[in-house]
């Protein structure tokens, strides 16, 4: 997987995370891993169709997604809800819809999938078809670690 | 909601009437908060286009604007745009999207938005859209 797919989502990420109020986000050691393992907290889906295809998954443990979530719906939260967890579907999209835009102008065309969002239980993310690395990226900001696992590559280019 | 930040009222004095669409709860309830405190009066929500688009035909004549996502289950956006548009050619509908580079934009422009913003925004945003967009003709 090229370096090239991965820095659209970090400029993304830094983007909204402080246009969101969240603050800085710093990246934290990068690691490649053919089948990494959510915290156990939350993890958000969201597959990237077109010129590249594969997916990103967001993954933080609960406070974290608490936390963030408490700032994008301006209150304290004492648990992960339901409208908290969409808060976070909706936070890991506008990362991902960024990083098109940004991919967009960088040459790939791509679209993203809507978020699914899974809560709770060790998950072992096993990839999907040919998909046999997966970027881990840890994004740490002062209301957590968020880590992105982008596992992306070009789409087959078909004749005609 | 400052009073700056108050959308203008219909000739007839009421509020204007909003429909919004979007797969996410939590951006229509956000959403919500933001329209009433400019002063207009959301009607109803939609979670995907093919809900968009039904909410919509039951609504007219008596909706005014409709803030619309692109990327949804079941329908997208610009799939629900078209199909808006193609029932009330006079639709007013305003994207509201994660996805925003040119191509984007100007496909939903070319299908009859009018106008686009880009998420995340600023309530702000919002309303200098909305303002613009509701002191044209429909």
């Amino acid at each position: 997987m090229k370096v090239e797919y991965l820095n659209p989502f970090l400029d993304a990420s830094r983007s909204v995370i402080q246009e969101l109020g969240l603050g800085r986000a710093t990246v934290g050691k990068i690691e490649i891993a053919p089948n990494p393992h959510g915290s156990g907290g939350l993890l958000s889906m969201i597959g990237i169709t077109g010129r590249l295809t594969g997916r990103v998954l967001y993954d933080m443990n609960e406070s974290t997604a608490i936390n963030i979530a408490g700032v994008m719906m301006g209150e304290t939260l004492p648990e992960l809800t339901q409208m908290a967890r969409s808060a976070i579907g909706e936070f890991t999209n506008m990362i991902s819809g960024n990083a098109a835009t940004i991919l967009k102008e960088r040459g790939f065309a791509v679209d993203i999938t809507p978020p699914t969002v899974i809560t709770g239980g060790q998950m072992t993310l096993t990839d999907f078809g040919e998909m046999n690395v997966t970027l881990v990226v840890p994004l740490i900001l002062n209301k957590g670690v968020v880590t992105v696992n982008l596992a992306i590559k070009e789409a087959h280019k078909h004749g005609g | 909601m400052a009073d700056e930040l108050a959308l203008p009222k219909k000739p007839d004095g009421s509020n204007f009437k909003i429909l919004i669409v979007d797969d996410s709860e939590f951006m229509i309830k956000n959403l919500e908060r933001i329209l009433t405190g400019m002063g207009a009066d959301v009607l109803d929500s939609a979670l995907d286009g093919l809900q968009a688009v039904e909410k919509y035909k039951k609504l007219m004549p008596n909706i005014d604007l409709v803030t619309l996502d692109i990327t949804m289950p079941n329908m997208s956006g610009i799939d629900a745009l078209a199909a808006i548009r193609s029932a009330d050619p006079k639709a007013r509908v305003v994207m509201v999207s994660a996805l925003g580079h040119q191509d984007i934009v100007k496909t939903a422009i070319l299908k009859g938005a009018k106008h686009f913003v880009v998420k995340p925004f600023k309530a702000e945003k919002v309303f200098e859209v909305l303002k613009l967009v509701l002191s044209k003709p429909a």
